[in-house]
């Protein structure tokens, strides 16, 4: 049966005392076999959550506490992943460095097994290869790199972005990788050959500037369970793409975020109100081009809205869980929300 | 209008145009030769020579120390941005200001100035008039229109521009004030574009321009005689500039600049305008300000350290090649930069949602450089994590003293309005900032 409605569990916490404004969480993943939870949020260490522990109430706030792990010098961590057989958690950071830290007894080690120097600039968007051999990174040098993921030693270094870099993905085969920045384009990589397969142009792109800016260009992107699309977020903007030719088949006016589900034809999207979405792709409606060559839009996300979350402004961290049964939420004031699908 | 004519530092009427000097120097050569119309050239060449030039780069919003020249990496309230080794040893800035970093042994860097005004219109207006809006006792002047009645142009050139504007308030780009409209920054909107509005270019123009003028001169003095009227005196100073302009057009023409130089402030607004502003300065324009973005761009109370990116590097890069620019034209020693907001942000990263910093005048920076600025110098410090000024406070009446001792005109000069007198800075506080001098 597919999934009809979502159901929030609990909300998760962290707080070391210090004296500083709302962590704001912006990246969320799952432990892909233990009950463990992690998020990026605005500090050097990775915050950390058994996801079976209890709420407990302090000064008005009901949430499972949690802690700080996997700790950078300096800066933030802007990004991290997990191994797909949970052994290996990978950060990375406006620091420039990226630290693998083996994961055992339920947290990972205090210190990393290995630790480098990975980018000129902010290391952006992490991903494994789903055989767990392969990193990818992007960085604010607007490289992508690619990584032994057991020792961090580099394979590749990638070009082609002309704006900063901010995801990475892999298809489910492995097959390929594709990466996105603020130049609004999507990079599509063969993972063999280790050269660029296709332009997808997302747009959106500009100057973050004035009092709110907007997260300019691709924010996040990820690909569904079959490798068949990519979607795209940023802006002001969801589009999904046909990955086998770059066409837009699909968009929504959610924003910032997106994610699909491992297990279902689910995507999540939106960022102050986030919403999961039943998608339909026997109704995708692709773009087409207009008699002087120029594209036009594709038909709106085709499918049943299984839910309508309010987030609050600015909440960013989305992510399903590796049996699609968890949706982990980020929200700007320092709070993950996960809900059940059901 | 100026209260203490007799203040040995006070210019006279005649400074404003020539030095003893410089007269005497052109009577003897006009004795020798007898050309008088070189030497009225001559003498204004030089007169020009004498003039110093100031250009503000203003930072609307409140820059944020942390993520520019007084940056906290690894502190609790350093936030993400990383930092980068400047050229003077032990000294660092952002990472994204690779050029300001490669200049800093050009430039002075106050990093311990406090303020208390934090709303930002009226840190606007403190900024740079040097006065609060509720002390005032006239409407107080820019601190460069101030500049453009103590120090005015030679050779019928604008006194004063301001390129682009801040629309994020009424007191953003305060005007001259009581000084009256003679002394209003010439405005042009911005991204490199000269003056709106100008009749068209041409003898025919100029000539239709100068007979309607003409008869506004007419039906003026019609109106003024036997009256006292300074609004009429603005508006004839206001309309004389407007024949000035037509004369020189071509100072705001950008397509006249080679594309090299052209590329090296970048493809931006500000790029553009820093430019236009090298060329004014390099034209004989003393005084310009140039707005860095409208809308407070620099006001990051969210998604503060992700956009930042963008907006620091391209500050980087145009004023960068600005300084750049003026040292190889040999324009520096006599034109002062200024790099600055109206106040600083918090050490706390708080936000309003994602994170940023919100406004804070206890302790932030700026930088300045040029006509005689020392180089590499940097001024007082903050604690661990810059929450405070641990030595050497600087406050705006310091910073404007300063100024105004660079620029070789009296700080403690006061001018007069309707019988009452108005220092430059208010109640005459402040004192020169000897580390840079």
């Amino acid at each position: 049966m597919p999934p009809t409605k979502l159901t929030k569990l609990k909300t998760y916490h962290v707080d070391d005392g210090a004296k500083r404004g709302p962590m704001t969480m912006s990246q969320v993943r799952f432990h892909p076999t233990e009950r463990v939870l992690f998020a990026a949020c605005a500090e050097r260490r990775v915050a950390v959550w058994n996801l079976d522990d209890k709420e407990t109430t302090v000064k008005n706030l009901t949430a499972v506490p949690g802690a700080f792990a996997c700790p950078h010098e300096t800066g933030w961590v802007r990004c991290l992943d997990v191994s797909p057989d949970g052994k290996w958690l990978a950060t990375g950071g406006s620091d420039r460095r990226l630290k693998l830290w083996a994961f055992a007894g339920g947290k990972p080690a205090d210190k990393p097994t290995h630790d480098t120097e990975a980018h000129a600039g902010w290391v952006e968007g992490l991903a494994f290869s789903p055989d767990g051999k392969l990193l990818v990174t992007g960085g604010a040098d607007l490289a992508v790199k690619v990584w032994n993921a057991a020792d961090l030693t580099p394979v590749k270094s990638l070009t082609g972005h002309t704006g900063f870099l901010r995801d990475a993905a892999w298809l489910p085969d492995g097959s390929a990788f594709v990466t996105g920045a603020e130049d609004g384009k999507l990079l599509v990589w063969d993972a063999k050959a280790l050269s660029l397969v296709r332009t997808i142009t997302f747009g959106g792109a500009n100057e973050q500037f004035g009092q709110n800016p907007s997260l300019s260009g691709v924010h996040r992107l990820h690909v569904s369970r079959d490798g068949k699309w990519v979607a795209a977020a940023g802006g002001k903007t969801l589009t999904a793409f046909d990955l086998a030719t770059g066409t837009p088949v699909a968009e929504d006016k959610s924003d910032a975020q997106v994610c699909f589900s491992p297990k279902d034809d689910l995507l999540a999207t939106g960022s102050n109100n986030a919403k999961v979405v039943a998608y339909d792709s026997t109704k995708f409606v692709p773009a087409k081009a207009d008699k002087n060559g120029k594209l036009g839009n594709p038909g709106p996300l085709p499918g049943k809205e299984l839910a309508q979350i309010k987030l609050g402004d600015f909440s960013l961290g989305m992510r399903f869980s590796a049996d699609g049964k968890l949706l982990g939420l980020g929200r700007a004031d320092g709070k993950v929300e996960v809900w059940e699908v059901v | 209008m100026t209260r203490s004519e007799t203040h040995p530092a006070e210019c006279r009427r005649a400074d404003h145009h020539l030095s003893r000097r410089l007269f005497l120097q052109g009577a003897g050569a006009a004795a020798l030769g007898g050309f008088g119309r070189l030497f009225a050239a001559d003498n204004a060449e030089k007169a020009a020579k004498q003039q110093k030039h100031v250009i503000l780069v203003f930072m609307s919003g409140g820059p944020s120390q942390f993520e520019t020249w007084d940056p906290k990496t690894g502190r609790p309230t350093g936030g993400p941005h990383m930092n980068t080794q400047t050229t003077v040893p032990g000294i660092r800035f952002d990472e994204y200001m690779p050029n300001l970093a490669r200049l800093a042994d050009r430039m002075a860097v106050i990093r311990s100035m406090t303020s208390d005004l934090g709303d930002h219109m009226e840190a606007h207006y403190l900024a740079q008039t040097g006065h609060k809006p509720t002390n005032v006792v006239a409407t107080a002047p820019h601190w460069l229109s101030m500049c453009a009645r103590q120090r005015p142009a030679a050779n019928g050139l604008p006194s004063y521009v301001v390129l682009g504007a801040e629309g994020g308030g009424n007191m953003a780009v305060p005007g001259p004030g009581f000084l009256g409209a003679g002394y209003q920054g010439l405005y042009c909107p911005g991204k490199g574009q000269g003056p709106e509005d100008l009749p068209a270019a041409g003898a025919k123009d100029l000539d239709d321009y100068r007979r309607r003028a003409a008869l506004r001169t007419q039906l003026g003095e019609g109106y003024s005689t036997g009256r006292t009227s300074s609004a009429a005196d603005s508006h004839d100073a206001a309309f004389g500039s407007v024949e000035r302009l037509l004369r020189n057009r071509d100072l705001f023409d950008l397509a006249k600049e080679p594309p090299k130089r052209v590329e090296k402030y970048g493809p931006t607004a500000l790029g553009k305008d820093c430019l236009l502003a090298a060329r004014l300065v390099e034209k004989g324009v003393p005084f310009v300000r140039v707005q860095h973005q409208g809308g407070l761009a620099w006001d990051k109370h969210r998604r503060a350290f992700d956009s930042q990116r963008h907006l620091t590097r391209e500050f980087d890069v145009a004023t960068g090649a600005l300084i750049d620019d003026l040292r190889e034209r040999e324009l520096w020693d006599k034109t002062l930069v200024i790099l600055m907001g109206e106040f600083g942000r918090t050490p706390e990263i708080l936000g309003q949602g994602s994170p940023g910093r919100n406004h804070w005048t206890k302790s932030w920076s700026l930088s300045l450089g040029g006509c005689g600025v020392k180089p590499g110098v940097v001024v007082g410090s903050t604690n661990e994590d810059g929450t405070a000024v641990k030595d050497r406070p600087v406050t705006i009446p310091d910073l404007f003293a300063t100024f105004y001792t660079l620029l070789g005109i009296d700080y403690r000069t006061e001018l007069e309005f309707e019988g009452r007198p108005v220092p430059l800075t208010e109640n005459s506080k402040g004192t020169p900032v000897k580390e840079v001098l």
